[in-house]
């Protein structure tokens, strides 16, 4: 999929600019006050979940990385403990909505991928806040924790489900990508 | 199945009862079924310690009269010694279960177990 004129592949361009959408929404996300601190929205993960059948997998863990780490630097947890978290989360998401999308089709739309993927990282952060900080009291946190999860990314995904049949943009990049095979995706 | 303008998929629903289940196993797992988690509460002159009884360990309580020594092992709290005259503590044995409890009025020395009680009978006659 490499071409010679852009060094970082065809798909340099979408993942940069959907780890800058990322970075945008976790500081939006950063900005709205949180009555508890597991009450997340989750903003970021909606490039993810738009990028999830544009991007191939190669470039979808690349965005997965960008966003863990432009989610770091918003919330400044990049050098500590909670980024260890937050990046555990987001790549048991991701592994879990590319690994859904794979072997379910088209028979599970952005919604359920959405919840599968934030029950995933949200699972994995509550095991790895019990391993590491919290032993196992770490659990009572964990049913309004995954139930707020299960509402937000529903939400989330709904929105993902819209934008992705709606959007004019999107619509225009998967004709430039049929047409140039990836070549010619400006953006 | 719509919401929303949205075309909801049969597994969507599944995704969503999937976690629904994950939910309702946690709380189950977090909230209930803690039966195994007996405290023992030790009390002297003025004082409260909470010991987990599944832990061995032994203690010792300062009342007006000297030590008191509580020993914990093999989830049951005994008085293995104590200052006072009587010895009443020391003869009533062990506890383990929820409710049961041992004092040392001379020396101001209270111990009891607490917790979730399993349900059992205190005795049973044929």
């Amino acid at each position: 999929m490499r071409s010679a004129s852009e060094p970082g592949g065809p798909w340099e361009r979408p993942v940069a600019l959907a780890a800058a959408v990322c970075l945008f929404l976790s500081s939006i996300e950063y900005l709205i006050p949180k009555p508890l601190p597991f009450l997340r929205l989750g903003l970021a993960n909606l490039p993810l979940l738009v990028c999830l059948d544009l991007l191939p997998a190669g470039p979808f863990l690349l965005l997965l990385a960008l966003k863990a780490i432009g989610q770091g630097l918003v919330q400044g947890s990049l050098f500590s403990v909670i980024f260890l978290f937050s990046a555990a989360g987001t790549l048991a998401s991701g592994a879990v909505m590319l690994g859904s999308r794979r072997l379910l089709g088209d028979r599970i739309s952005l919604i359920g991928i959405s919840v599968l993927g934030a029950l995933a990282s949200n699972l994995v952060q509550l095991a790895l806040a019990g391993a590491v900080a919290f032993g196992p009291s770490a659990w009572l946190i964990a049913p309004p924790f995954l139930a707020v999860g299960l509402v937000s990314s529903a939400v989330l995904g709904a929105l993902a489900q819209g934008y992705v049949r709606r959007s004019a943009f999107l619509r225009r990049l998967r004709r430039l990508q049929r047409r140039g095979g990836g070549r010619t995706l400006k953006t | 199945m719509r919401i929303a303008g949205l075309r909801l998929k049969a597994l969507d629903l599944a995704a969503v009862a999937a976690a629904l289940a994950v939910i309702v196993l946690a709380s189950v797992r977090a909230y209930g079924g803690r039966s195994g988690a007996e405290q023992l509460h030790l009390r002297g002159p003025g004082r409260e310690w909470v010991y987990p009884l599944g832990a061995d360990r032994t203690v010792t309580v300062s009342g007006p009269l000297g030590d008191t020594v509580v020993e914990i092992r093999g989830g049951q709290a005994r008085v293995l010694s104590s200052p006072c005259a009587e010895k009443i503590c020391v003869r009533s044995g062990a506890i383990a279960r929820p409710g049961q409890w041992i004092a040392c009025l001379p020396n101001r020395v209270f111990l009891d177990v607490q917790g979730h009680a399993r349900r059992s009978a205190d005795a049973i006659s044929f």
